[in-house]
């Protein structure tokens, strides 16, 4: 039987450049095996999507239900993270039969084959972030530290057209379509702490435990990364997929945010593949892709949705939310109008004070701190509770003028 | 090939061990059960006065055992000490199985023994497919707290994969054995989580038949379990299904498991559950009767090179002694606040909240709070409210 691999990846328009390092680092070593870029974004005037080196799939494209609804829940990045199990389910559908998912901040450079070929066997693939103990002081804490984010890194992880990979995707869309989040206590992390559980659920998943693939910031020094040449080697073999979780590019010697463990000055031969990366998120266009803004990130009319109105809009039943119609417009009638009224407003509001809106009244609630300040926010407290969101809300939770309630201080 | 089975037990638990090593027996009477006592043994409870092995704590090549039995609670301490149990048998037995003490054994584990003899390491997940149901993401996540393999059960093999999991492990469990969702521990259990990817060899067994327990209970087939967990039941709460969940009534159950719920009861009350269940802990208190409050055992496993300044922890005289530290005040404190007192003001932000100035001005409501409060919600003794 012929099999159909492909390789796919996520990104918003901001982030095109590391779709194409990622795609030309592929596709120098499988020029036959087709590429997909999941767009969780809009291209609009920025680019055109038929020029790109690889295959451009839409949201829209994929079998995700209440796209509106969605989009709006999740804030750029998570909604990336979670349209990973509906973008794979996408291109079973369409006909392949192998796939593998690369992270966006990644590049490959060696051959993926084994990979494909373990999927000729098995129906799952996960790659774990570490392969065997972690030894020296810090060890507890940096096994903790996976333990928190999720054994298995997505930065890498396949599925084959077989009968249990679709049940496991269709159960990992079920997990992220409402819960793509990091929560430590509550046990998530995004998309990824759900794979946890894949091999109990599932068990046709094979655990690749090779050192070659996501090599990145949390099992770096621990693997000997030596360069030779355009050669890459991990532990003395050849390596076949680099991580980039968490570079940026204006802090090269950081390495990654998300740790202060690692720097240049102690990953050793390794950091000259972060350099690569840089150099090839240059090359393709980082400069001028990262301004591009994200068609999901702000009302139609140009206001960014705060994230506690994507809360909002999340934890309202369907039939309420569905009222709206797309939660970006505004105008009468729109989520954005109703956020803005005030709370009680049948009663009305007639000694002309500024009103408590719905808007601050959801992050009233999600904050004991400001319960325990202002107990009683529509009563005794109101003025200083609505002094509070110019004063310090707007700001603590990066929400537009437009949102203010109260006549700012000394206005 | 040999296969041996243990479990781990303080005192008051040797009722669970008698009904496991029985429900054993009477399927596999040639297997030898062992049982490790995380306590001190005495007249009720002997080597020699069991029908099955009784192993002491000193039997065990356990490196700093004086610090692992002040540090942790007797129910921690039964947990951290599993890594030992299976090193141990491993050195009697080509193959070893843990069972938590709250099991029973319904049916053949011979497939299990096969598995365990098969691989270096085995392990069973709390669930074997994707949940149904409105409360299907709230289970997801409850498991995803406390881990995806449950602790209940772990097979070892003699193959040296099994060996570098074990002493993993115990290094682990030396100091992070506790329940701490956020930062990812749940006692051993979260641990385990990592194990298929740091190790060579681990079977995930995936039989339905096995440890079955609340968290699967409605998943599983009535009538076919090889053992049964009774995790968080309680033999004074016989309608109770768990402490742990209120998920699931006795009355919203197969009738067969209600069954076994009250069948099991019968069998811990009749092998002397409400005898031995006030049984004193050897390591629960110290020299001077005054009981060990658990952030003092927290705060001896943090505090640098504990084993070496205070000597045996346990012993309250002497101007060294663990038990004087505790009641001194803390540094920065002209008095007022003692290290006890201040470690358990540094782990509750409400208390911080409530109390921002504890050395100045909140010093007397913060005293006052530990009077009221305190001393109930930590089970701290008159001993350490000077």
């Amino acid at each position: 039987m012929q099999h159909h691999r492909a390789v796919a990846t996520i990104v918003a328009k901001n982030h095109l450049s590391f779709a194409r390092a990622l795609a030309e680092s592929f596709q120098c070593r499988h020029p036959r095996v087709p590429f997909f870029v999941l767009l969780a974004d809009e291209a609009g005037d920025y680019f055109d999507p038929s020029r790109e080196p690889f295959q451009v799939v839409e949201l829209h494209e994929l079998n995700i239900p209440r796209l509106e609804r969605f989009r709006f829940h999740y804030s750029q990045q998570p909604l990336t993270y979670a349209s990973t199990p509906y973008l794979l389910a996408h291109l079973l559908n369409r006909g392949f039969t192998r796939l593998v998912f690369v992270k966006q901040e990644s590049l490959v450079l060696g051959d993926l084959s084994p990979v494909f070929e373990i999927l000729d066997r098995t129906s799952i693939v996960l790659t774990p972030h570490l392969v065997g103990p972690l030894h020296g002081p810090d060890r507890i804490e940096r096994e903790l530290n996976i333990l928190q984010s999720g054994t298995y890194n997505v930065g890498m992880l396949g599925v084959a057209a077989t009968p249990v990979a679709a049940d496991f995707l269709a159960w990992w869309q079920d997990c992220v379509y409402a819960h793509c989040r990091h929560a430590t206590p509550d046990g998530m992390h995004y998309e990824q702490r759900w794979l946890d559980l894949a091999p109990g659920l599932f068990g046709d998943v094979h655990i690749l435990r090779d050192p070659a693939y996501n090599v990145g910031h949390w099992n770096l020094p621990d693997r000997a990364v030596t360069v030779a040449g355009d050669l890459v080697l991990v532990n003395g073999e050849p390596c076949r997929l680099f991580r980039f979780s968490g570079f940026d590019v204006e802090h090269p010697s950081a390495m990654t945010r998300y740790s202060s463990r690692l720097t240049s000055d102690n990953v050793g031969p390794a950091r000259v593949v972060f350099e690569r990366f840089r150099a090839a998120l240059e090359r393709h266009g980082l400069r001028e892709t990262w301004t591009w803004p994200y068609a999901y990130g702000a009302f139609d009319n140009g206001v960014t949705v705060p994230a506690i109105a994507r809360s909002m809009f999340a934890e309202m039943e369907d039939e309420a939310a569905g009222r709206f119609g797309d939660p970006l417009r505004t105008g009468p009638g729109s989520f954005f109008e109703w956020i803005n009224q005030g709370v009680n407003v049948d009663r009305g509001n007639s000694d002309g004070a500024a009103m408590l809106t719905r808007l601050w009244d959801a992050v009233y609630r999600a904050r004991p701190d400001l319960q325990r300040v202002f107990p009683d926010p529509s009563g005794a407290d109101r003025a200083a509770f609505l002094a509070w969101t110019t004063e310090s809300g707007l700001r603590e939770h990066g929400v537009s003028d437009c949102f203010a309630t109260a006549p700012a201080a000394g206005r | 090939m040999s296969v041996a089975v243990g479990t781990i037990i303080a005192k008051n638990f040797l009722p669970f061990a008698r009904v496991l090593a029985a429900s054993l027996r009477e399927r596999h009477p040639d297997v030898p059960f062992v049982t490790i006592l995380a306590d001190r043994p005495d007249a009720a409870c002997a080597r020699g006065g069991e029908p099955f092995e009784i192993v002491l704590l000193d039997d065990l090549a356990i490196p700093d055992l004086r610090r692992l039995c002040f540090g942790y609670s007797r129910q921690q301490m039964s947990i951290a000490l599993k890594p030992y149990l299976l090193g141990y048998l491993l050195g009697r037995f080509s193959s070893a199985i843990f069972l938590d003490a709250d099991i029973l054994v319904l049916d053949s584990l011979q497939p299990l023994f096969d598995a365990a003899r098969a691989h270096a390491i085995c392990l069973t997940p709390h669930v074997l497919a994707p949940l149904s149901g409105a409360d299907r993401r709230t289970r997801d996540l409850n498991i995803l707290q406390a881990g995806v393999y449950n602790g209940g059960f772990v097979g070892v093999s003699e193959h040296l994969s099994a060996r570098r999991f074990l002493s993993w492990w115990a290094d682990r469990l030396r100091t992070h054995c506790r329940h701490d969702v956020a930062h990812g521990m749940h006692y051993d259990q979260r641990w385990l989580d990592l194990v298929p990817s740091l190790f060579d060899d681990v079977h995930i067994v995936r039989d339905p038949g096995c440890n079955v327990a609340y968290w699967n209970l409605l998943e599983r087939e009535p009538g076919s379990t090889r053992f049964f967990h009774f995790s968080g039941f309680e033999p004074e709460r016989p309608q109770v299904i768990t402490r742990y969940s209120n998920r699931l009534a006795m009355e919203a159950i197969a009738p067969e498991a209600a069954a076994l719920f009250a069948r099991y009861a019968g069998r811990l009350r009749d092998a002397g559950y409400f005898d031995c269940r006030a049984s004193p802990y050897a390591f629960g208190a110290f020299d001077n009767g005054v009981p060990i409050p658990d952030v003092a055992r927290r705060l001896y496993l943090e505090v640098n090179g504990a084993p070496d300044r205070f000597g045996d922890p346990f012993a309250a005289g002497g101007s060294e002694s663990y038990f004087r530290w505790l009641n001194e005040p803390v540094e920065g404190s002209s008095d007022a606040v003692t290290r006890l007192w201040h470690r358990v003001y540094r782990g509750r932000p409400d208390l911080q909240r409530a109390f921002p100035d504890v050395f100045g001005a909140d010093r007397d409501a913060f005293r006052a709070w530990i009077a009221v409060s305190g001393v109930k919600e930590h089970g701290v003794a008159d001993a350490f409210t000077r």
